[in-house]
């Protein structure tokens, strides 16, 4: 029952965010920012690699205040911001030419970071560094599943994919994630 | 349970997404098998580790630098004149008319020229007035064209600078091949004006050029 209300909660601010982000109001689009800043930049910084995050998170938030206007919320705000960081922040990794690993990777860890629940470092770091040889498109799953938590539906409707093929992705990029990381995982 | 049968499931298994049963059998397996019980523990030390990892934090520049594209944006719309804004207001109304007169143009084309089978058998000189009669209603419904496309052009390049890097590019392969399209369908009718095919293709390539400049035109934002 109260997740219920704090959804109903949640959709009647979206709309007050939106409407004012519609007029061009400039505190409303800074709300939605902080609100999103975190999401949007972590996984940008995760599938792009750190030294481009900046400039692909900048076009996502640009793309979102822009595309608002056509937002009719056929889709819940959160699931629409998520289509629009990974479609962007693949569209970004396609276009780049292949470096073999991702920019950035070593200085991920340069990125300030919120207080947290205690964690190994050492593993941290090497879970970061096995993501970034991953494909583009398993980054992706791994990190809308793992990091951020979101269910197989959610991604699929964020992908445009099916259940099953979320899946099967998270299945093959796990299975490559400890084949990176090895004794690590020990 | 056998280890192909693990090795399915241990993701259902780490996510908390196995059914009691089948949770059962598969623990049982663990038990006797050290390969699949390693398997999963490093699974679940793999996706704790993924749900632990930092919440990274955007520089302020990130936002700076938002800012800045929208102020851009605003900038760029107080300089644009009244009658855009005009236009802005009644822009779905004005492309669904573009594309209406695009449409009545070609259903006009073809019920005014007159069918293949009576100019075959017409007078030289009947034939002659009827080829040059024509060619005028096809100039007429070129220069019709002409107009509605160059609105639409210049409602398009106003949007230009808003496109993404990637959009334009699409837009531009595609404008360049219905170009060519368009010349090499205009050639043919023009040689004979007589040949109600090539008008009609002619006609179906104008009409894919508006499609397209409507497209773009409509293309708000993105």
């Amino acid at each position: 029952m109260q997740a219920v209300l704090k959804a109903a909660g949640r959709a009647d601010t979206d709309g007050w965010v939106i409407e004012a982000c519609r007029r061009g109001d400039r505190a409303a689009m800074e709300t939605l920012y902080h609100r999103f800043k975190r999401r949007v930049f972590g996984m940008v910084a995760r599938i792009c690699g750190a030294q481009e995050a900046e400039e692909v998170a900048q076009e996502v938030f640009v793309r979102i205040f822009r595309g608002l206007a056509k937002f009719r919320g056929e889709s819940a705000l959160d699931t629409w911001v998520y289509r629009l960081t990974v479609n962007a922040a693949l569209s970004h990794v396609s276009r780049r030419p292949f470096r073999g690993k991702t920019e950035g990777e070593d200085v991920l860890h340069d990125l300030p970071a919120p207080e947290g629940p205690p964690r190994d470092p050492r593993l941290a770091f090497r879970l970061e560094q096995a993501l970034a040889k991953l494909p583009a498109g398993y980054r992706a799953v791994i990190v809308l599943h793992d990091v951020e938590g979101l269910s197989h539906e959610e991604i699929a409707e964020i992908m445009g994919c099916r259940v099953g093929t979320s899946k099967s992705q998270l299945h093959k990029a796990r299975g490559k994630m400890r084949e990176l990381l090895g004794e690590g995982l020990t | 349970m056998i280890c192909t049968q693990v090795k399915e499931l241990v993701d259902e298994l780490v996510d908390g997404q196995l059914d009691h049963e089948r949770e059962r059998a598969l623990r049982g397996h663990l038990r006797g098998c050290a390969d699949c019980a390693a398997l999963v523990a490093q699974t679940e030390k793999l996706v704790a580790a993924a749900a632990s990892l930092e919440k990274l934090d955007p520089p302020s520049s990130v936002w700076a630098g938002v800012a800045a594209r929208l102020d851009a944006d605003d900038r760029a719309a107080e300089a644009r004149p009244g009658w855009w804004w005009r236009w802005r207001a009644s822009r779905a109304a004005w492309l669904g008319f573009a594309g209406a007169t695009a449409a009545a143009l070609a259903v006009a084309a073809f019920a005014l020229v007159p069918p293949r089978e009576a100019l075959r058998f017409s007078v030289p000189e009947l034939r002659a007035q009827r080829w040059a009669d024509a060619a005028s209603r096809l100039d007429q419904a070129e220069a019709d064209y002409a107009e509605a496309l160059d609105q639409l052009a210049a409602i398009v390049e106003e949007d230009r600078a808003r496109w993404t890097a990637e959009f334009r590019a699409e837009f531009e392969r595609n404008r360049t091949a219905v170009d060519a399209v368009l010349s090499q369908k205009r050639d043919l009718a023009r040689r004979n004006p007589d040949d109600l095919e090539a008008e009609a293709a002619l006609l179906m390539a104008y009409r894919r050029k508006v499609e397209l400049l409507q497209d773009a035109a409509l293309r708000e934002g993105l």
